[in-house]
C-alpha cells in the first residue's frame, strides 16, 4: 500500500486494512488551523508550489496557473535563478519563461562570479594582514545551499570581521581601491563600535570592478551573542569550501535577517526554508533554542518557521515551542509581506516593526534605548571627520528632542 | 592554427558551467558570454587538455558530423574567444 504523506510515520501503514489508514488520513488532515496561507492570491499560492523544495512532495502545478503574472511576481523577487536552476526542463512551466528565467540565470552566474572573485581576493589580503574574516550570505551561502554560485542572486559582498579589528579590515579595502563610507578614526573608536547593533554594525565600502559598482559591507556584529562565541563556533563548509557560522548561528543569522527587514523578499524564507532542509539534522535543536533566547530572537524564528512551514511544508520540530500560537497569529498577519521585494517605510516605521518583535518588554525597552544612541552619520562632522562622543551624544540629543516635539506637535 | 595550437583561458576570465552550458566572464570588460552545450564542450576540453588536436578528437568521439565539421566549429570557437579575449592561443609549442 502507498504511504500517505499525512500519515504520521511511525506507524506501520501496512499492517492495517487500506480503509482505514484512508479514513484516518481524512482525520489528521481535517480540521485544518488556520494558515498564512489563507491570505494569499493564486498566483502567489503557485509560485510556492514551485518553490516547495522537492525534497517536501512533488512539485504541484495548477492547470490554471496565471504565467504572466507569475512571470512578474517572480522578477519583482528576484527568483528567475532560482527558479531556472530547478525547471530548467520542466515541460509543465511554459517554455519562454523558462527560457527568461534561464536568461536570469546567466546574469545571475556572471555577476556572482564578478562578486566571488572579489570576495576570494579580498578574504586572501585581509587575512594576509591579520584579520580574521567570514563569509556572510552572498554567493557562499549559494555555494552551501546548492553548490553552484549562479542559484542565488547576490546584490553585495557581506564580510564578518571582529569588532577589533574593522578598521584595519577596513585599512584593506581600502588598499584595495575601495571607498570606505566611515572614516579609519571612527570604524577604531570603542565607543562607536559598541554603541552599534546587528542592524547597524556595518560599513560599505565600494569600488568599480570591471564597470560594475561592487559594494562590501563589512559586519561586526549579526546576532546578539558574545563576539567570543560566534568566532569560536565557526565551521567548514566542505561544498562550498568556506568556513563560516556554525549551522545553528547560520540560521538564528538567516532568520534575524530576514526578520529585520519585516520578512519581505520571499527568497530569504527560500533560503531558510532550503538551510533547514540541509542542516536541520546536524543541528541541535536544543542548543538552538537556548541561542534563540540569548540572541532576542525567540519571537523572530517563531515567526520564521511558521511561515516557513505553511508555506514550504518545512518544519523544524526542535523549535516547535517557539512557533507559538503568537508567532502563528503575526506569521498570518504578514502573509503577504513576503512577497514585497523589500521592506518599505520611512525609518520610524521599521523602527517600530522592529520593537513589535522583540521577545519581551525588556528587550523592546532596550531596543528602544538603542536608538538614543549616536547613529553613523552624527558621529561625523560635515567634513567628514570624526566628532568627540559628547558632541555626538549632543547631536543626537539634538535631534531626537526635534524628532519628538515634531510628533507632539 | 596548427595541428600543435594550444589553447589555453585567459587569467582574466573566470568561469561556471551551468548544466550543460557555460558562463565565461572576463573581470577586465565585465562583459559576460554564454555558451551552448557544445561550445561548454569545448571550452571544458579547452580547460582540460588545451591541445587542438585533442579537443577536436575528443568532439569527434561525442558529436555526429564529419572531421571537417567538427575540426571547423572548434576553430571557429577558438578563433571567437580569441578574438574576445577569452584565450590564449600559442601557435606553436
Amino acid at each position: 500500500m502507498a504511504e500517505s504523506a499525512a500519515q504520521p510515520r511511525d506507524v506501520p501503514t501496512a499492517a492495517r486494512p487500506s480503509h482505514w489508514a484512508l479514513r484516518e488520513t481524512a482525520l489528521l488532515s481535517a480540521p485544518q488551523r488556520p494558515s498564512s496561507m489563507d491570505g494569499l492570491q493564486p498566483v502567489h499560492r503557485t509560485l510556492l508550489a514551485l518553490l516547495r523544495p522537492s525534497s517536501a512532495a512533488p512539485t504541484q502545478i495548477p492547470a490554471d496557473a496565471d504565467w504572466p503574472e507569475l512571470g512578474n511576481v517572480v522578477d519583482r523577487l528576484w527568483l528567475g535563478a532560482r527558479l531556472a536552476h530547478r525547471f530548467a526542463s520542466e515541460q509543465r512551466v511554459p517554455l519562454n519563461l523558462r527560457r527568461w528565467w534561464m536568461q536570469a540565470r546567466l546574469a545571475t552566474a556572471a555577476h556572482n562570479l564578478l562578486l566571488e572573485n572579489e570576495e576570494a581576493g579580498l578574504r586572501e589580503e585581509l587575512v594576509r594582514a591579520g584579520v580574521d574574516v567570514i563569509p556572510l550570505k552572498g554567493t557562499s551561502l549559494a555555494r552551501i545551499l546548492y553548490g553552484d554560485a549562479a542559484a542565488r542572486p547576490s546584490n553585495d559582498i557581506d564580510l564578518g570581521v571582529r569588532s577589533a579589528n574593522v578598521a584595519r579590515a577596513a585599512g584593506v579595502l581600502r588598499g584595495a581601491g575601495y571607498e570606505v563610507r566611515l572614516p579609519s578614526a571612527l570604524l577604531a573608536r570603542r565607543a562607536f563600535l559598541q554603541g552599534t547593533d546587528e542592524h547597524t554594525s556595518e560599513v560599505k565600502c565600494t569600488r568599480k570592478v570591471a564597470g560594475a559598482d561592487v559594494v562590501v559591507e563589512l559586519h561586526w556584529k549579526w546576532l546578539r551573542l558574545p563576539e567570543s562565541l560566534v568566532w569560536s563556533s565557526l565551521t567548514q563548509y566542505d561544498q562550498a569550501g568556506v568556513r563560516t557560522l556554525c549551522p545553528e548561528h547560520y540560521f538564528l543569522f538567516l532568520c534575524a535577517h530576514v526578520a529585520g527587514g519585516g520578512w519581505a523578499g520571499l527568497r530569504w524564507l527560500c533560503d531558510i526554508a532550503d538551510f533547514l532542509t540541509m542542516f536541520a539534522g546536524r543541528m541541535d535543536g536544543a542548543r538552538c533554542r537556548e541561542l534563540a533566547r540569548q540572541a532576542a530572537l525567540r519571537r523572530a524564528v517563531g515567526i520564521t518557521l511558521v511561515l516557513i512551514e505553511d508555506f514550504f511544508g518545512i518544519r523544524y520540530r526542535a523549535l516547535d515551542s517557539l512557533a507559538s500560537e503568537t508567532a502563528r497569529r503575526t506569521a498570518r498577519r504578514y502573509c503577504l509581506r513576503p512577497f514585497q521585494p523589500f521592506l518599505a517605510g520611512t525609518p520610524s516605521g521599521i523602527h517600530r516593526a522592529r520593537v513589535a518583535i522583540q521577545d519581551n518588554a525588556w528587550r523592546r525597552a532596550q531596543y528602544l534605548a538603542r536608538l538614543l544612541r549616536p547613529t553613523h552619520l552624527e558621529w561625523l562632522n560635515p567634513n567628514g571627520d570624526t566628532r568627540p562622543a559628547a558632541c555626538a551624544w549632543a547631536v543626537r540629543a539634538g535631534r531626537l528632542a526635534r524628532m519628538i516635539s515634531g510628533v507632539s506637535q | 592554427m596548427t595541428r600543435r595550437t594550444a589553447v589555453r583561458a585567459h587569467p582574466d576570465v573566470v568561469f561556471q558551467k551551468l548544466g550543460d552550458e557555460a558562463v565565461l566572464l572576463n573581470l577586465r570588460t565585465g562583459v559576460y558570454w554564454s555558451l551552448n552545450h557544445t561550445g561548454a564542450r569545448i571550452w571544458d576540453e579547452i580547460i582540460h587538455s588545451g591541445k587542438l588536436t585533442e579537443i577536436v578528437a575528443a568532439l569527434q568521439r561525442e558529436f555526429a558530423g564529419s572531421s571537417a565539421e567538427i575540426n571547423a566549429t572548434v576553430r571557429d570557437l577558438v578563433r571567437e574567444l580569441n578574438q574576445q579575449g577569452l584565450v590564449v592561443v600559442d601557435e606553436e609549442q
